[in-house]
């Protein structure tokens, strides 16, 4: 069940806040639940079982932590069960393709074996993180866990369960207990979030596709100028894809009473690519800093360790993506170009704004070529986009030309957004009457927007295949 | 207190629901001509007459006995109303559907028949072929083959019942609602000037069956004009006859013979066939290539009513050069269920 589907939007979502917001409080979380589970077995039935199993799993670990003579060894045991079940269905036909390459490469005949070929269970690499990051606060003692009626809500709360934003346990599972009340505002507030994240899924993102697919559909086939056009539509498409599914996940949240974290503060106008990361995918960067980076050993043990620690995150940051040596390779650039940012760190510290200017345009290009592995279907397509590329001179100047236009305009873009939001909000901050009527006037908008720009197929979210 | 703020907050939603209606209604009566005419946009395949079809076929209860398969000649050409009536009246009750799609050639069906047709198997398959079916070098039929295995209407082919209730409901409410493919062909200056997108200009009828719409086809005098120039004409091009083409066939026999039921292939009158295609040595080599077909293949039908038949047609059974009009598509259709009343084979 999509999002922008129709029985999402006519039948589920106002049926489970109807039913939410008219049941006594007390049974609201198990709403919440029923809703979840039903939400994630209308995809597939059988993985209903995956998800019951490892919540029942990593809850009877949890609660045994605090108490256990040996809590390290639990802690280890929870890992090991959700990155086995991780690996299982999302990397062993990745890893099983791969050994038979080298079983190849070393002589034998592998020419009957293509790989295991597993369904990946819908949202697999979302929660197991949840529970990686439940299980990790619980050994630090940041969190007590409490009843499994929030803990089995906390992980299959639906609105952020495919796509996250990836939630730590303490900021959703006190508000699954005590949601804020109804009120006319909030509600408002949520429901106009929703539309617009719809609005920006059908009418951009699903549009931006087009050209994206079509250039890497077949990278050696298309002309360079093609190319150019599907690189930067999809560096948009997943911008606003990504976006549109949190933007609704968290207006959805919003009408239920609970607050979602922010995943994305326009990330293409950032300077650096440290900054990038602290403004794209926020929930995953901050988990991947506080679960893997740190742990690592972070920053605290010498520059080459630090740079180290950073390729590593980045690389593992990749595959959880997908499995596919293009993932691990887009991580790889990534843990570059944040290496050479923090050596670089102490050089820009309080730049000039035609300096920032300058590296948003680089960031902003680095972060382009890297999705060029994000999208492609494998390295050597990977290859294959950049070799049609690199012709952009000769076949299509023109487009080489527009190019760091594009960039500039996208870059201003993103700066000029914070501000005329703040701006907006100062003004309807100063005439409390009008806001109903611009927030309902901006719902109206964005919903038919959504009507008469969407295309005739349901195109799934991007990271739904994460 | 939540009860007040549910009511005020659903109270919201329909205010703004009943104008987004409205908003909806006043774009789509400026965009389309006839605003009301669509079928559910996840429904949506390379082409509105499909998407027209495969609605209908999708809303359509019981089984159909025969399915006629082939592409526009056959969409035009088979109504299948007649065939049932004819057949019925010779003692034989059948009920059949014209499936067959603009352009498609033979290699669509197998694939068609195995991936999207979820119905009970029907006891005869009625394929209609022509010269550029059986031709290697006929890339549009693979564009458009393409593009209905690409389509939403085939990725949603599966989806639940309630799923596509909600689907179709929601384009029931919002008109414009999944049509953005076709606003953009109407332009800017056509949407600020109101002129209204045409209906398509195929329109589907009962079961299947398609006539051309209102001032498509052309006048009589100038079929008469084209077909003074075009109806016996020689030419170079020869048929290159594609395995794949072959193979299709087989296969769509043996898919049919494994459900019970046969393949009978038939042929349709034209008046003149403007394609490359049409000159009389590729029909002639056409029709030896059925000929040996049909005889490698003995249980596989072949009704070869195009040439046979070609001199009772006149000018007023043809709505363009190669495509039948109501009344031709009558006529064929009565030699059609004559011919498979005769026939043993199923």
């Amino acid at each position: 069940m999509l999002f922008p589907a129709a029985v999402f939007l006519l039948i589920f979502l106002p049926a489970t806040i109807a039913v939410y917001w008219t049941v006594p409080a007390r049974m609201r979380i198990a709403v919440l639940l029923v809703a979840s589970y039903a939400f994630y077995l209308s995809w597939n039935p059988v993985y209903g079982l995956l998800l019951a199993f490892s919540t029942v799993a990593n809850y009877a670990i949890v609660r045994a932590i605090p108490d256990s003579p040996q809590p390290k060894r639990l802690l280890a045991l929870g890992i090991v069960v959700n990155l086995g079940v991780l690996a299982f269905f999302k990397y062993a036909g990745f890893l099983s393709g791969a050994g038979a390459d080298l079983l190849g490469w070393l002589g034998a005949d592998t020419s009957g074996f293509d790989g295991l070929d597993i369904l990946l269970p819908l949202a697999i690499s979302f929660f197991t993180f949840e529970m990686i990051s439940v299980l990790v606060d619980t050994y630090r003692r940041d969190v007590r866990v409490g009843g499994f009626l929030v803990f089995a809500t906390y992980k299959a709360y639906f609105p952020k369960l495919v796509s996250g934003p990836i939630t730590r346990y303490r900021e959703l599972a006190p508000q699954l207990l005590r949601p804020a009340p109804l009120t006319f505002e909030r509600f408002q507030s949520g429901l106009a979030l929703f539309t617009l994240g719809l609005a920006t899924k059908v009418a951009l993102a699903d549009n931006l596709a087009v050209p994206a697919d079509r250039a890497f559909a077949d990278p050696s086939a298309v002309s360079a100028h093609v190319m150019a056009v599907g690189l930067g539509a999809f560096g948009l498409q997943i911008l606003f894809d990504f976006a549109a599914y949190t933007t609704m996940a968290r207006g959805a949240s919003r009408m239920l009473g609970l607050e979602l974290p922010l995943n994305f503060r326009y990330p293409y106008g950032s300077a650096s690519p440290s900054e990038f990361w602290r403004r794209w995918h926020i929930t995953l960067s901050r988990w991947l800093r506080d679960y893997l980076y740190i742990p690592l050993g972070g920053n605290r043990k010498g520059r080459l360790l630090t740079y180290r620690n950073l390729i590593i995150t980045m690389v593992l940051g990749g595959l959880w993506h997908g499995a596919g040596w293009q993932f691990a390779a887009w991580g790889a650039l990534h843990g570059m170009f944040l290496a050479l940012s923090h050596a670089l760190r102490g050089r820009f510290a309080d730049p000039s704004p035609v300096l920032r200017f300058c590296g948003a345009l680089i960031t902003l290009s680095a972060v382009y070529f890297a999705w060029i592995f994000f999208r492609a279907d494998s390295i050597g397509a990977a290859l294959d986009a950049i070799g049609t590329l690199a012709a952009l001179p000769s076949e299509s100047p023109r487009t080489l030309l527009l190019a760091p236009l594009a960039a500039s305009a996208l870059i201003l873009a993103s700066w000029a957004m914070p501000w005329l939001a703040a701006r907006a909000r100062e003004l309807a901050a100063r005439d409390i009457r009008l806001r109903p009527v611009a927030v309902g006037g901006i719902t109206l908008a964005c919903w038919l927007v959504a009507i008469s720009l969407s295309r005739s197929s349901l195109a799934p979210f991007v990271y739904f295949e994460f | 207190m939540t009860g007040r703020a549910l009511l005020t907050c659903f109270g919201y939603v329909a205010l703004l629901a009943l104008l987004a209606v409205g908003a909806d209604r006043l774009i789509a009566s400026r965009v389309f001509q006839s605003p009301g005419e669509l079928v559910p946009a996840y429904r949506a395949f390379q082409e509105p007459s499909v998407s027209v079809k495969l609605h209908d076929l999708e809303q359509a209860s019981g089984t159909f006995d025969t399915l006629v398969l082939g592409n526009s000649r056959t969409l035009f050409g088979v109504r299948p109303d007649i065939v049932d009536r004819v057949l019925a009246d010779r003692g034989i009750a059948q009920r059949s559907f014209n499936l067959a799609m603009p352009t498609v050639d033979v290699r669509f069906w197998p694939r068609f028949m195995r991936d999207y047709y979820d119905r009970p198997a029907p006891k005869r398959l009625l394929l209609g072929v022509i010269p550029r079916d059986l031709d290697a070098r006929n890339v549009q039929a693979v564009t458009q083959m393409n593009a209905f295995f690409a389509s939403s209407g085939f990725d949603n082919r599966d989806r639940s019942a309630a799923w596509r209730g909600a689907e179709e409901w929601r384009s029931r409410i919002f008109t414009m609602h999944g049509r953005f493919n076709e606003v953009r062909r109407a332009g800017i200056g056509g949407l600020l000037r109101g002129d209204g997108l045409a209906p398509p200009q195929i329109r589907v009828s009962e079961r299947g069956w398609g006539q051309f719409a209102p001032g498509v086809a052309p006048s009589k005098r100038e079929l008469a004009e084209q077909a003074r120039r075009l109806a016996v004409r020689s030419g170079s091009l020869r048929l290159a006859v594609g395995d794949e083409q072959i193979g299709a066939l087989r296969q769509l026999d043996r898919w049919i013979r494994a459900r019970g039921g046969c393949l009978t292939l038939f042929t349709v009158p034209v008046l003149y066939d403007r394609e490359p295609w049409g000159t009389v040595e590729v029909r002639r080599a056409f029709e030896r290539t059925m000929r040996a077909f049909v005889r490698a293949n003995p249980r596989v039908g072949y009704l070869d009513l195009g040439p046979r038949t070609e001199d009772e047609y006149g000018l007023a059974d043809f709505g363009d050069g190669d495509h039948l009009d109501p009344s031709g598509a009558g006529r064929l259709s009565r030699q059609l269920a004559d011919a498979l009343a005769e026939d043993p084979r199923c």
